[in-house]
């Protein structure tokens, strides 16, 4: 895929003010998002010998999918930046702004960047027996590893997240043999395939995105898991359960989201669960985990286990 | 040693939105940074602000690891909701495009002042007065 890279590069006398009246160019036509390549203080830890380059143009860009509106949304950008720079040309005996655009335009292809950060994912051992393994990488396991084959694509996943790893290790430790389970917001399976290779006996997965549900499918297939052992879906907790009656029930939920969602959703994830189920937790934030801990007791969950690391807390509570 | 910085990168992104798409996508995938990390952990921070833009500076260490700071929203942002005017009005140029009062302005500089080099709220007040004006925004 391509997507056409427009810079509006400024010259101004007052760049915070240029870099937000130019952003909101941006975003006044709708995109939701922009880079700013505006002079920064040097970061305390300094930089190393062979940092990037910093550019010596000063400019706010945004990304337009190469498509056939796509012209006409640049010309939009020119024209507004014409009004704005002859709107401060006026303004500027009262505010003293004082700012110059040149709209450049670029084709950018999704290869060149969709890609790049592969080289830096390595295989990683999360747990004493549980290793993932990018698919682009080798790897000689010992006897008792587990090893996650996995190519996250653009989905939710890698394993080296702490989220990821600290749920895998909850699912390690609080899975039974034979459990069935349910992993919400699946992502790249990886939790699928982490519940399935310790031995959990049915499995379904939900997201709410399409590409997730591709690439979760995908990678159980490369981890060889049996595909009449489990189920992916795109979907939402609640209507899953109200599509599914009476709701299915399963030993070991998992949700590796972020906090406002799991809130939202635990009460479905509560009726999911059968009696003893675990429910595991991650994507939480430590100044959220205040609030997950609250509606987990006011849902009648115990909690079995709370791990912390980094900035992440992972929360196993028993039903 | 401590870690050296490789590049520091910044962005105005949707609130509890971050996704692999542009810009997200090219600003961090050219310097190796794990993309989906960066989106799981800025759309955690920010899901109480979901709705407004947040300014993002990442930076980016040698090992490819990250660390990033979010800013408050951008004057401009909060100058369009206090005056409502909706993205992308096609108001002629040099008509007013909208109002806000004095309090609003005032609202606003508060939100902005930790961002803001400013040395007091009237001061602040100025500022974003300025954007306003600059913006077409009248002040009443």
């Amino acid at each position: 895929m391509k997507w056409i890279h427009v810079k509006a590069i400024f010259e101004s006398n007052d760049i915070p003010l240029a870099e937000e009246l130019v952003s909101d160019i941006f975003f006044g036509l709708g995109l939701q998002g922009v880079v700013c390549q505006i002079p920064m203080d040097a970061p305390p830890e300094g930089f190393a010998s062979d940092a990037v380059e910093v550019s010596d143009e000063t400019y706010v860009s945004g990304y337009l999918p190469d498509s056939d509106t796509s012209m006409e949304i640049i010309e939009k950008i020119r024209e507004k930046a014409e009004e704005l720079q002859s709107k401060s040309e006026g303004l500027q005996s009262q505010s003293g702004l004082y700012i110059n655009i040149v709209i450049k335009t670029e084709i950018v292809d999704q290869e060149d960047w969709a890609e790049a950060w592969k080289s830096f994912f390595y295989v990683t051992r999360i747990t004493e027996h549980i290793v993932v393994k990018p698919e682009w990488r080798t790897f000689a396991p010992h006897q008792k590893d587990i090893v996650i084959e996995i190519d996250p694509g653009m989905a939710f996943g890698t394993g080296t997240h702490p989220t990821t790893a600290m749920c895998v290790a909850l699912i390690e430790k609080y899975l039974m043999p034979a459990d069935t389970f349910l992993d919400v917001g699946t992502g790249s399976g990886i939790l699928m395939i982490a519940g399935a290779k310790l031995g959990a006996r049915r499995l379904c997965g939900i997201d709410n995105d399409e590409v997730a549900v591709e690439v979760a499918c995908q990678n159980l297939e490369k981890n060889a898991i049996d595909p009449d052992r489990y189920h992916v879906e795109k979907n939402t907790l609640d209507i899953y359960l109200a599509e599914n009656q009476p709701p299915p029930k399963f030993d070991i939920v998992t949700a590796n989201i972020i906090s406002e969602v799991i809130i939202e959703i635990l009460g479905d994830i509560k009726k999911s669960l059968s009696d003893g189920g675990t429910v595991i937790l991650s994507g939480i934030i430590r100044e959220k985990e205040g609030i997950v801990l609250a509606a987990l007791e006011e849902y009648g969950f115990s909690i079995a286990e709370i791990r912390y690391e980094g900035e992440w807390v992972a929360i196993a509570a028993k039903l | 040693m401590a870690k050296k910085v490789m590049a520091q990168i910044k962005l105005q992104v949707a609130a509890g939105k971050a996704n692999p798409s542009p810009p997200i996508g090219p600003a961090l995938g050219q310097h190796g940074v794990n993309i989906m990390d960066f989106c799981k952990a800025f759309n955690a921070r920010t899901a109480n602000d979901v709705g407004s833009i947040i300014p993002v500076v990442i930076t980016v260490f040698q090992d490819r690891t990250f660390s990033f700071i979010t800013k408050t929203p951008p004057a401009s942002m909060l100058l369009r909701k206090a005056a409502n005017i909706d993205k992308g009005s096609g108001v002629p140029n040099r008509q007013k495009v909208g109002k806000v009062t004095h309090a609003q302005l005032v609202d606003i500089a508060n939100i902005k002042m930790e961002d803001l080099n400013a040395v007091d709220i009237d001061a602040a007040v100025k500022i974003i007065e300025g954007t306003a004006r600059s913006m077409g925004i009248e002040v009443v």
